[in-house]
């Protein structure tokens, strides 16, 4: 397990915790993103990263991908 | 506004980049009215249609993900459909990501309202191989389920019938979560014993006290039941903890169970291939060439707005001073003529020749936006903003500001958390408008004439400099929180509709005309009443044209009051009367000083020389950049954020402006000394 900011890009991997406030958390699902997600690393360089989720593209701040902890598939 | 004729009330409601805006023109064409939600800036757009002589008024709710109570947006969207009631709600979904959409679908129906579903972009998900079988969903959701393609306006008569059935037909959504169902029920059986509590959908209050609802559990916290509830709901609370992690994140995690089952059963994806939003953006977003993309489309949007408008905006000049001159020449009593052309014309054609910059800028950014570009500013921007505090798309208003203050203080609208927003805003004012230029451009040929270019740019970057610092201070001293972690949605690329673009770029401009332009028109009054008048009373209209006349007015006066306060930099009366002038437009201090210099504008450079010094004339330069946001950006600054904050602008300013002359002044003359000592 590690954060999703270092995940690398092409990587497939699940949400396993959010450790953000919960105002993140909500956005964060909103848009499809909570625990338990499949993500595919779209991009991740030294801005912030681009994840797949449910058919949509999201860009996440690096600061707040340090907080998402994700397990490769 | 209300209208008994309309028989029917319809919201629409959906996340965003959903294609609602094109929904919304494509059912209710140019019969729209514009206004704000009450007590917020949040814009409320309502229109009508009719079909088969009956009449529906559409209540375009704005665009939102979720419908908690984080974003000013969510508890709009949301209080309007719990206290409003309307007789349906049209959610619109886009058929490309319906796992995404159906999020925002289950809290509708968690609430109990009549719903009706749109499915959008039914052409795109047949493109990229998406199949939904309709039935199955409306069967799975008990909702009426209407296909349609809004922009190529394909299935929007269906939907009307559909909508004309549905409004009398009504019946209340309803959705269980199996697991969450037993706390549910212990709730609403405590919940229910309150009378005033019945106006609601119980059911629906006790699934958000399980989400930890700020806003239902302050609603909940005022009944008579709270007492009784508060034990078991905080065991209810942790119970859900042990299972969920977080309590609040149970409901959550059963609502996406939900739609993956739904999902599963209703849409069949054959092929993937790679898209055209896939290829662009392998190039847009990329870190380097994004960048380098991003800066010739900042400046191909800056010309346009303020280099292509340029030749309208003078002629609308062109055209009130014509007007003003043939009033002034026509009417006998010079009083009123005065008032009529230098008061009031005059500040109609301020307000006016905003119009072209802001037209052409929005009409712009919209564009941008309904490309779908737009959201990629703010991931390529984030990294080096975050960096002062900013959020991403703080670059867009800071990048306009060195047009105008007016256009890039609205541009701030798409920045979602309000205190980015404010901060975005009270230090665009710092950006060099182009309004200054001409203070630069006399100054600099006056006094540094072998350094001009110099001199100009470094007033520029002066401001640049200043806008960052302050944004920096001001995050750490007065807003104590880091910029909004950047969430945002990259949505597919695609051809801007022309309707949906010319409609938000008229929603801008009139807002602006109608509520900066009232303050504006008002501002050049007074300025006008405060140079033909004094203490002594009326000088006569030709105040403005004569040195002696105005030398008593009250600017005059309140010039020379500003004298000692301004000794140490070395200005007169005249060029502190000048300032005053400043604030209607930024630009007209030049032509002040003139006035009050008594020469003609080709003659003020060779007394500009005589009167000033390179090092207070410097200081004055950056007096005139930094001082008080101009009128028409005060106006703008109210406008959007209140005036509580239009004031705190024109205060640090002031100060600020004050601070740094006075720091120019004596390290200017230090030097001074310095080389005098050493030649």
């Amino acid at each position: 397990m590690y954060p999703l900011a270092f995940a690398k890009e092409g990587e497939t991997v699940i949400v396993k915790s959010i450790n953000a406030g919960f105002g993140a958390i909500q956005r964060l699902s909103s848009m499809g993103l909570n625990i338990g997600s499949k993500l595919k690393v779209i991009r991740n360089q030294n801005g912030p990263v681009i994840v797949s989720v449910r058919g949509c593209n999201i860009a996440i701040g690096k600061g707040l991908a340090m907080k998402i902890i994700v397990e490769r598939v | 506004m209300p209208n008994n004729e309309d028989k029917y009330e319809i919201a629409l409601i959906g996340n965003p980049n959903v294609g609602k805006s094109t929904l919304f023109n494509a059912l209710t064409g140019e019969n729209v009215y514009i206004g704000n939600w009450p007590g917020v800036t949040v814009e409320k757009k309502e229109g009508k249609f009719s079909y088969n002589g009956e009449k529906f008024k559409v209540v375009d709710l704005p665009g939102v993900y979720s419908l908690t109570a984080n974003s000013i947006d969510e508890v709009v969207a949301r209080d309007y459909i719990l206290n409003e009631k309307p007789d349906l709600v049209v959610n619109i979904v886009d058929a490309t990501s319906l796992e995404r959409n159906l999020y925002l679908t289950l809290q509708l129906m968690e609430m109990g309202t009549n719903l009706l579903l749109a499915l959008n972009k039914m052409d795109l998900a047949e493109k990229s191989g998406i199949n939904i079988d309709i039935n199955k969903l409306e069967k799975l959701l008990g909702v009426r389920v209407v296909p349609i393609s809004a922009a190529k306006k394909m299935g929007i008569e269906e939907l009307k019938k559909v909508i004309s059935e549905e409004v009398k037909n009504k019946k209340f959504t309803k959705i269980e979560y199996p697991k969450l169902e037993p706390y549910i029920k212990k709730i609403v059986s405590i919940l229910q014993k309150d009378e005033n509590l019945k106006k609601y959908n119980l059911k629906y209050l006790a699934i958000k006290l399980l989400e930890r609802d700020k806003y239902i559990e302050e609603l909940i916290k005022n009944s008579k039941v709270w007492s009784e509830l508060s034990p078991g709901l905080n065991k209810i609370m942790e119970e859900l903890a042990k299972k969920y992690g977080e309590p609040e994140l149970g409901i959550v995690e059963e609502r996406y169970k939900i739609i993956d089952k739904i999902v599963s059963e209703v849409v069949k994806k054959t092929s993937g291939k790679l898209t055209t939003t896939q290829m662009l953006d392998d190039v847009l977003t990329d870190e380097k060439v994004g960048i380098l993309l991003l800066i010739p489309m900042l400046w191909m949007l800056f010309k346009f707005a303020f280099v292509v408008s340029s030749p309208f905006s003078a002629m609308i000049d062109y055209g009130f001073g014509v007007l003003a001159d043939i009033v002034k020449s026509s009417i006998p009593n010079k009083f009123i003529a005065s008032l009529l052309s230098d008061g009031i014309i005059s500040g109609v054609g301020a307000v006016l020749t905003f119009f072209p910059i802001l037209a052409f800028l929005f009409f712009a950014l919209s564009l941008l936006e309904e490309s779908g570009y737009m959201a990629r500013i703010p991931f390529i921007a984030d990294r080096i903003m975050n960096k002062f505090g900013l959020p991403g798309k703080a670059i867009i208003p800071l990048v306009m500001g060195f047009g105008c203050n007016v256009p890039a203080i609205m541009a701030t609208r798409t920045i979602e958390n309000e205190k980015d927003r404010i901060l975005t805003i009270i230090i665009n004012p710092l950006m060099s408008c182009s309004a200054r230029l001409p203070i630069y451009a006399f100054f600099a040929g006056a006094l540094f004439q072998k350094y001009q270019g110099l001199v100009v740019i470094s007033m520029y970057a002066l401001g640049l400099c200043l806008a960052l610092i302050l944004a920096v201070l001001f995050r750490k001293f007065i807003f104590k929180s880091s910029p909004m972690p950047l969430i945002v949605e990259l949505p597919p690329y695609h051809l801007p509709n022309l309707n949906v673009v010319l409609m938000n770029t008229w929603d801008r401009v009139y807002d602006f005309l109608k509520k900066a332009g009232t303050i504006i028109v008002f501002g050049v009054m007074l300025v006008w009443f405060l140079s033909v008048y004094g203490p002594s009373g009326f000088l006569g209209v030709d105040a403005l044209q004569n040195p002696q006349l105005i030398e008593n007015s009250y600017v005059a006066i309140i010039g020379k009051t500003l004298v000692p306060i301004f000794s140490p930099m070395g200005w007169d009366w005249r060029a502190c009367s000048a300032l005053v002038f400043g604030f209607i437009a930024k630009e007209v201090v030049v032509g002040s000083m003139a006035v009050l210099y008594g020469v003609g504008e080709e003659n003020l450079v060779s007394i500009l020389a005589k009167v000033f010094t390179p090092v207070s004339a410097y200081a004055y330069m950056a007096f005139c950049l930094i001082y008080t946001p101009c009128l028409a950006t005060l106006a703008v600054i109210k406008q959007e954020i209140g005036w509580k904050w239009a004031v705190f602008t024109l205060i640090y300013e002031l100060v600020l402006a004050y601070i740094v002359a006075l720091i120019i002044t004596v390290v200017g003359s230090g030097i001074i000394v310095v080389c005098k000592s050493l030649l």
